[in-house]
């Protein structure tokens, strides 16, 4: 009469596990859910009903009672469809309750009696408290990976109770393994000419380090940006599984192997909400740009024309890598260990204080102040893109491509690893004493810099990190010398805007 | 039809013991299918007869609405007599020579 599933449900992405309860006794027939079911998991009542009796099993004609426990939690998704329908199939004697020992279950029923994927399965499937967790057929391959085979595929409602009745083996749902089509991201020899901002970009790529492009209207900012994922190498395991789980739990596409292998790219438009970009929303925490951008590039285009305390808010999240988002139901953690490319224009006509252009001084100025000091202050690479040279454009010779760059860039990051961080931003003070000290030429310059006021204490660790990724893209020599040192001071200088001219 | 799943219903009863007070006994707004008495409880009972349940089980048909058609005629009912004791709703259905009775349906 009284049958426990164990399930899961989603809480921001995270996954918590859930007891559904399900009794079904005498009475006029009505099937009721409590447990602060959402719409979607409330709609499980038809869902379920349609699935079992396509399955060619018997829906019993009694009084049915759902519980999802704890009751607290606000359950969400139609991840609980195949836990209240084997549940009422155990309450009423159509399967043996103990069958259901040691197993979870998680997924949608389709009406005819389908087991379907539900997003955020990797966390549900570690939130269940079971030694086995049974899934939809779709996801067998993946799932299995990232959770070291702990689970059992099946595709239908009708496979599932013939397995638990054991009058028929465990389906076996293999199927080819999913190979991804190889990335097509745009070639860095697209880009005639410009090789002070390739350069740049390497350095970004290479160090890991955030980044600005200025330059006026078509200079090819947008065109570079979008170069950067190319550069970078793969997803290492770890990181791949993380980008998988996030994305999956957001309710994302994942590609048809059903892993993240390639940094993700996330390209939010300047209308972009504080919610939007750094997560939360109402109810359900989601994921913001941020965090699906981790481990992967964040591109701000138009970076000026974002309202600035969205971009303010950005300033944690790049600080820490995480970024923690309270709201009045509770606050969550989502990762935002991510790349940040942004661009601008020099100033609102574009041209940036040439002779071309026509906005007055102060026009100019306030569009300099529209990036907040502080968030500059965390951007390392500064570029300054000109119009391209007109003999690059039209007859130019072959340009470096970019798995050439990418060749370097993961040398490089290779090179951070072997020093205990994921890349050059990242290496704590402790390591930088050891793997970047100054030579004395570059001592003269960074001690020159400082009294000068033209570098904050946080500005010179970043220093010396851009300048070991520089060192390492030439010859990873252990010193930094003067030069590495005055190119990273250089590159991390504020670009000429439109407002410095004056 | 009705009537002759109705004559099944309340024979079915009677063999457990029942005693039957009344059958359909009408007021404005609601019809009583049975009424049965048995020790100290007064049992009123719908039933819903069916060739075959291809249209959805017969005590699906007892809804909210009709519930509570149920309650207030039972009231009715009780004014109008004096018989009293321990109240019971049933729903009966009938799907061809079987006859399930829910007791205290509601």
């Amino acid at each position: 009469m009284l049958a426990t599933v164990r399930s899961a449900t989603l809480s921001g992405i995270l996954g918590r596990p859930v007891q559904v309860e399900v009794h079904v006794a005498n009475g006029l027939p009505g099937f009721t859910i409590v447990g602060l079911p959402d719409l979607s998991c409330r709609e499980a009542r038809d869902r379920v009903r349609a699935a079992i009796l396509s399955s060619e099993l018997e829906w019993p004609m009694r009084r049915i009672t759902v519980n999802l426990a704890p009751g607290d939690v606000p359950k969400v998704g139609a991840g609980l469809d195949l836990p209240i329908a084997v549940g009422i199939l155990a309450a009423s004697d159509q399967i043996a309750s103990d069958s259901l020992d040691g197993l979870g279950l998680v997924g949608e029923l389709g009406l005819d009696g389908s087991i379907r994927p539900v997003p955020g399965v990797f966390s549900l499937v570690d939130a269940i408290e079971a030694p086995t967790v049974v899934v939809a057929g779709a996801d067998a391959q993946i799932t299995s990976i990232i959770t070291s085979g702990r689970v059992r595929p099946v595709d239908t409602l009708q496979n599932l109770s013939a397995a638990l009745n054991g009058s028929a083996p465990w389906p076996e749902i293999g199927g080819g393994i999913v190979e991804d089509e190889p990335p097509c991201d745009p070639d860095l020899a697209d880009v005639k000419g410009q090789q002070a901002a390739k350069w740049a970009l390497e350095v970004a790529a290479a160090g890991g380090h955030h980044s600005l492009l200025v330059g006026p209207p078509g200079a090819g900012k947008t065109m570079l940006a979008r170069r950067l994922p190319g550069l970078l190498p793969d997803l290492t395991d770890h990181q791949s599984h993380e980008v998988t789980r996030l994305h999956s739990a957001a309710g994302c596409r994942l590609p048809p192997s059903g892993l993240i292998r390639r940094p993700p790219w996330r390209a939010p438009h300047h209308s972009a909400s504080m919610a939007a970009l750094v997560g939360g929303g109402t109810g359900r925490s989601r994921p913001g740009e941020v965090s699906m951008a981790s481990n992967g590039v964040l591109f701000l285009d138009e970076i000026g024309e974002f309202a600035p305390s969205v971009l303010d808010a950005l300033r944690q999240p790049l600080e820490e890598g995480v970024v923690r988002v309270a709201r009045s139901g509770g606050s969550d953690e989502h990762p935002a260990r991510l790349l940040l490319v942004a661009a601008m224009n020099p100033c609102p006509c574009g041209e940036g204080g040439s002779i071309a252009c026509r906005c007055p001084p102060p026009a100019r100025a306030r569009y300099a102040r529209r990036v907040s000091g502080p968030l500059l202050d965390r951007i390392d690479v500064m570029v300054q893109i000109g119009r391209p040279d007109p003999v690059a454009l039209l007859d130019g010779g072959r340009e470096e491509s970019s798995t050439e760059v990418a060749l370097r860039v993961a040398e490089v990051r290779e090179l951070a690893r072997r020093r205990g961080a994921s890349t050059n931003a990242e290496l704590t003070d402790a390591q930088l004493d050891e793997y970047a000290p100054l030579d004395p030429a570059a001592r003269g310059v960074v001690r020159e810099a400082l009294v000068s006021g033209r570098l904050s204490g946080r500005g010179l660790r970043r220093i010396r990190c851009v300048a070991r990724t520089i060192r390492d893209l030439d010859d990873a020599g252990p010193e930094l010398r003067f030069g590495d040192v005055s190119a990273a001071l250089t590159l991390r200088s504020r670009p000429a805007m439109g407002g410095d001219h004056d | 039809m009705g009537r002759w799943g109705e004559a099944q219903v309340a024979r079915h009863y009677e063999t457990a013991g029942y005693v039957v007070v009344d059958r359909n006994w009408r007021v404005r707004g609601g019809e009583l299918d049975l009424v049965l008495t048995r020790d100290d409880e007064i049992v009123f009972c719908e039933v819903k007869t069916r060739s075959s349940d291809r249209f959805g089980h017969g005590a699906e048909a007892v809804d909210h609405r009709k519930q509570r058609f149920l309650r207030r005629t039972a009231i009715s009912w009780l004014d109008s007599h004096e018989l009293r004791g321990k109240l019971r709703f049933d729903v009966a259905t009938v799907v061809g020579p079987r006859i399930d009775v829910i007791e205290a349906a509601f």
